[in-house]
């Protein structure tokens, strides 16, 4: 049977499991392969400057608007530009090492102090790559780039555009929104549609607030993860668009919450997740800071999940549904003080963690009380479902080990367990003492136990239906294999 | 109840209602045509092609059945091509016989088993060059050297760096 026999949908779809190097060597297999795989190639680009090959801008520059990122990317750009079938195929982008200093030379940047020609450079990438009508991902690392460009994609017509940033200097100033007419942008900004934005590591000033403020406003954005901005900053965005905006925004991480938390969220009610983990001041914000998620100050009344350090969950949980706790134990602190661990038991939270419902999702990490958190669970919130403790020190002995089992034993409706204190390499010795144990779990009372992790090389999972059978998963299966082969026939 | 199906060089398979309903195109028309004891015609797929498959629906019987909101295949990129362990010795056949399982998968609209061929074919190519995969799939290469540098010069882009 000649492979071409299968349909090119079924293909395609094979193509979805294969990466850009697969597709690249596809192309170069046929005619037919190449007009089968052409789309799944150029669905994903990848822009920027290529590193560590020799090459001499000098004789390209002036050939080519595109020329400082190099040959490849220039000619990929203008045909992009030029072909507006190609732009079609375009799902997503990621530009890497759009900076000034990498695709300086020889375009001699530094006699462009207030960066009009870099800035021009930039606008017509970004503006290629908002005219791709499909476009659903933007990925943008180390680079530089003016706020209002981040505008202009982030009101791409496609609805669902995410955009991600990773170590991406933000420059421009609030009087940026009318330069950007210079661009062909109209001066009061397009809406913006982007559903979420994600930056890592980029630099945001004051100056460019103005911009961010109008990306906070904006209706689509449901997700913003942005641990660099604090919650100060992200307020006085918010503000700088008027009293009585109300945000859409669903999901928040920040970097420092302050006093003026409270002010920001009566700004974000629909709030469902907060992740404040990445947090680097302490202590910052006082619990009664926060009003509750209930009676006439309430803020945050749709909370249902929060990843916060443990001294500040009796702040969010009052008066909420919170049923998701994702926590550490270990405090960062600016003057490198001792900071103490807030004691884990009812004296602390009451029932649930001070939640209105049973919480059924508890992560805790770099756990250094497993004894004192399992206590507390059973006492007050037995219901739990899916419980991962990593604890910090020594793995533990085979008789510690056990003596944490009888206590998860007495949660009924316990699913997933990831409790990873083991430190064994799997043997097919250590893996039959771990399925008995799976099982002695299940027996003595966590019958509706699906998963289970002891050590971070491998995870059982057993299908609802199956009594008894457990499937190794994960890292260690690797390992086993390499070492013992006539395992994976046994 | 049994259904009675029959392949295209006219073989019946008798099976239990649950197993054939894997397939949704199978599902399907048990319910337009309601209690009926009428041999179903698959007059796409061969008996042995048909024999492979039902052994998968009959392994997988009491899998969920997929909702339908499954990530779509734009959002796939980072769908992985893991294949459990039995699936891995199901589908561990010639190359003829794999293609034929996809075909007959995608027809009956068994979407697990489609997948689970789809990752195979995906995992056969995974790191190989253009040539290796010419061997793979005993294609001949009729590119012109010039349509070759073309393409070369045109997907520099993509290349490692």
């Amino acid at each position: 049977m000649p492979v071409l026999s299968l349909p090119t949908e079924l293909w395609t779809n094979i193509a979805s499991y294969l990466k850009r190097k697969d597709h690249l060597s596809l192309v170069h297999v046929c005619r037919d392969f190449h007009g089968i795989f052409y789309g799944p190639l150029y669905s994903s680009l990848l822009v920027g400057p290529r590193r560590y090959t020799h090459w001499e801008p000098e004789k390209h520059v002036g050939s080519s608007r595109f020329a400082q990122i190099g040959p490849e990317s220039s000619s990929l750009l203008e045909r992009l530009e030029a072909d507006e079938n190609l732009r079609k195929t375009v799902r997503t982008i990621e530009i890497m090492h759009l900076d000034k200093k990498t695709i300086g030379y020889p375009y001699r940047w530094e006699e462009d102090p207030t960066e009009p020609l870099y800035d021009a450079f930039v606008g017509d990438i970004i503006r290629i790559c908002r005219d791709c009508p499909l476009l659903q991902k933007f990925t943008l690392n180390n680079s530089m780039i003016q706020v209002k460009w981040l505008i202009y994609l982030a009101s791409h017509p496609g609805q669902q555009l995410d955009l991600y940033l990773d170590l991406v200097q933000l420059y421009g100033h609030s009087g940026s929104a009318a330069e950007t007419t210079d661009y062909g942008v109209p001066e009061k900004g397009p809406s913006i549609t982007a559903r979420s934005l994600t930056s890592t590591r980029a630099s945001w000033s004051s100056a460019i607030l103005f911009e961010v403020s109008r990306l906070l406003a904006s209706k689509s954005l449901k997700v913003l993860n942005n641990p660099s901005i604090s919650d100060s900053d992200l307020f006085l965005a918010l503000n700088k668009q008027g009293l009585g905006l109300t945000s859409n925004l669903e999901s928040l991480t920040v970097s420092s919450l302050d006093r003026r938390a409270m002010h920001l969220f009566r700004q974000l009610p629909n709030l469902r997740y907060i992740c404040a983990l990445g947090m680097t001041e302490y202590p910052s914000l006082a619990l009664s800071n926060i009003p509750p998620g209930h009676g006439p100050t309430s803020v945050l009344t749709r909370l249902e999940s929060i990843s916060i350090y443990p001294h500040l969950i009796s702040a969010f949980t009052p008066g909420r549904n919170i049923t998701s706790i994702r926590t550490l134990d270990r405090l960062h602190s600016y003057a490198n003080d001792f900071v103490p661990l807030i004691p884990v038991n009812a004296g602390t939270f009451g029932r649930y963690f001070g939640s209105e419902v049973m919480v059924r999702t508890l992560e805790w990490n770099y756990c250094s009380r497993t004894d004192e958190i399992l206590n507390y669970l059973l006492e007050n919130n037995p219901g739990i479902w899916h419980l991962t403790i990593i604890p910090t020190g020594a793995p533990a002995s085979q008789e510690a080990f056990t003596a944490y089992l009888t206590k998860f034993a007495r949660f009924p409706e316990l699913r997933t367990l990831v409790f990873p204190t083991l430190a064994h390499v799997p043997t097919p010795r250590t893996m039959a003492w771990e399925i008995e144990r799976c099982q002695e779990l299940r027996e003595a009372g966590s019958k509706s136990l699906v998963s289970i992790s002891f050590s971070a090389l491998l995870t059982w999972t057993r299908h609802p239906d199956d009594e008894t059978l457990w499937r190794p998963s994960g890292p260690g299966m690797e390992t086993l294999k390499l070492k013992l082969p006539f395992i994976s026939q046994s | 109840m049994p259904v009675l199906l029959v392949t295209s060089d006219n073989e019946q398979f008798r099976v239990e209602k649950v197993v054939a309903q894997r397939s949704v195109l199978i599902k399907n028309m048990l319910e337009d045509v309601g209690e009926s004891d009428q041999p179903i015609p698959l007059p796409n797929v061969t008996a042995p092609v048909l024999k492979k498959v039902l052994e998968y629906c009959d392994h997988h019987q009491t899998d969920p059945l997929p909702t339908g909101d499954e990530p779509s295949a734009d959002e796939s990129r980072k769908r992985t091509t893991d294949i459990s362990e039995w699936d891995q010795k199901f589908i561990t056949v010639d190359q003829e016989m794999l293609f034929e399982i996809i075909l007959a998968a995608n027809y009956l609209d068994i979407k697990p088993l489609l997948d689970v061929g789809c990752k195979t074919v995906a995992n056969m190519i995974k790191g190989k060059s253009p040539e290796e995969i010419r061997k793979l799939f005993n294609i001949v290469n009729d590119f012109t050297p010039e349509e070759e540098a073309q393409i070369k010069k045109e997907n520099e882009w993509a290349e490692d760096r």
